[in-house]
């Protein structure tokens, strides 16, 4: 009966490994939706009530429509720069933001990209752009009316545009 | 019974493990020397689309006046869109010879070379300036070019108050051989032979602050890199980003005595706002 119940036990370790081994291959995982609305959302909770970019006040402005194009192209930039271990706009092999929003197929306008690293949660992220001029008021752009986010490790980026 | 106490000793550090990795998961997070960038686009084929969008971000002819190196002067205005106009996303410039010279450029340096041509050009109202605010910059489009003798169509950026700054990022003399140039007070050259250069490939330049003083000049032909310059003593000194097609000179006489089209679009300036 010992040997039977030590059996069981294996089994559920081993299963409990699996599933474990299967979580830790996150690079391969889609975002999750809430994930991205996380961040998408807390830029709208902003762009709702308006909010200050250093020292200028910033007013309320259209909420940002999720656009998997740039969804796409925001995914494909975090996974590229966590997988060869760069952090910048441009990919090692010439890419700029604008062609990864074409290549991705977005037929709008691109219009910028706001990336961090070194963040864990989306909170943090959007904290740091805020209490960044340029990021700030990336996210508070009226010109940009969609948008799509892309996470890999601690690599964020999110991608605005306009159709 | 030992071996029963060292299989259940064996699974509760199993479990210890599992539960351990788990609560990984949920620790709060800590930053790990979070770091932030910004990209901004300045220009974008939009500004092809109309009149209204092209004057917002263009002016016609050359910051400098109508006359440069070679011998077309250009003409343009909003009323008149002889030599250079815009329709849904394309820029056009053509270049048309005259029945006689109408005098000599008027342009410092070149005031020997005789007016044979009326073309077109165009220049940002957005300057390039390269510092730490802006330590990085992309400028492209797409270009279908002519080729044959006394053709000189170019896309590059020159400095405002000082020559040097130039950087070339698209220039054909009269031939389908793309010259991508530097000058900081020496010329570096890029010489690349484009098949089929009539239609449109695209030609980039991504600027990148490397100094105090210095850029880095990485050129690209169709999205392929094919060269590195550097661009000395640049930071910080403001660059016009000019279209324009200049005929004879460099790219040789005589030039075409029919109309010579040279046609862009997909222009784009963008680049890196660091605050």
């Amino acid at each position: 009966m010992k040997n039977y119940l030590v059996k069981i036990c294996l089994i559920f370790c081993g299963l409990m490994t699996c599933l474990l081994l299967a979580n830790c291959k996150k690079d391969d995982v889609p975002i999750p939706e809430n994930k991205a609305n996380s961040v998408i959302d807390g830029i709208n909770l902003l762009r709702q009530s308006g909010c200050n970019c250093g020292t200028e006040s910033m007013p309320p402005v259209p909420l940002l429509k999720l656009n998997t194009f740039l969804q796409d192209a925001a995914q494909t930039h975090a996974r590229d720069m966590a997988q060869k271990n760069y952090f910048d706009h441009f990919s090692p092999e010439g890419t700029s933001p604008n062609e990864r929003a074409a290549a991705a197929g977005y037929p709008g306008i691109f219009i910028s990209e706001n990336l961090a690293k070194g963040y864990n949660n989306a909170d943090q992220v959007l904290t740091a752009w805020k209490n960044s001029v340029s990021h700030c008021k990336a996210m508070m752009d009226a010109k940009n009316r969609e948008a799509g986010m892309g996470t890999a490790q601690n690599y964020w980026v999110v991608t605005f545009g306009a159709p | 019974m030992k071996n029963d106490k060292m299989k259940w000793g064996m699974l509760a550090a199993c479990l210890f493990v599992v539960l351990l990795s788990c609560k990984k998961e949920k620790e709060d997070p800590k930053l790990d020397n979070g770091k932030v960038k910004a990209w901004e686009t300045l220009i974008d084929g939009n500004s092809l689309a109309n009149y209204t969008s092209f004057e917002a971000q263009w002016n016609y002819n050359y910051p400098w006046g109508t006359d440069h190196n070679g011998s077309a002067r250009m003409v343009g205005s909003t009323s008149n869109h002889n030599q250079i106009s815009v329709n849904g996303g394309v820029l056009t410039i053509k270049a048309t010879r005259l029945a006689s010279s109408p005098g000599n450029s008027t342009s410092n340096g070149f005031t020997n070379v005789p007016i044979w041509y009326s073309s077109g050009t165009c220049y940002a109202k957005q300057q390039v300036i390269i510092n730490d605010q802006f330590p990085s910059y992309t400028i492209s489009g797409d270009f279908a070019v002519p080729t044959v003798k006394g053709t000189w169509p170019a896309f590059w950026i020159t400095g405002v108050n000082s020559w040097p700054p130039e950087s070339d990022i698209m220039e054909f003399k009269g031939s389908n051989t793309n010259w991508q140039n530097t000058y900081d007070g020496s010329w570096e050259n890029k010489l690349t032979a484009v098949s089929n250069a009539g239609a449109y490939h695209n030609y980039k330049c991504w600027y990148n602050k490397v100094s105090a003083t210095d850029v880095d000049c990485h050129y690209y032909i169709d999205n392929v890199w094919v060269a590195q310059h550097k661009m000395s003593n640049s930071v910080n000194k403001p660059m016009w980003l000019i279209i324009n097609m200049q005929m004879e000179g460099d790219s040789g006489t005589p030039g075409p005595s029919g109309d010579t089209f040279y046609t862009g679009k997909n222009i784009y300036m963008g680049r890196e706002r660091a605050f």
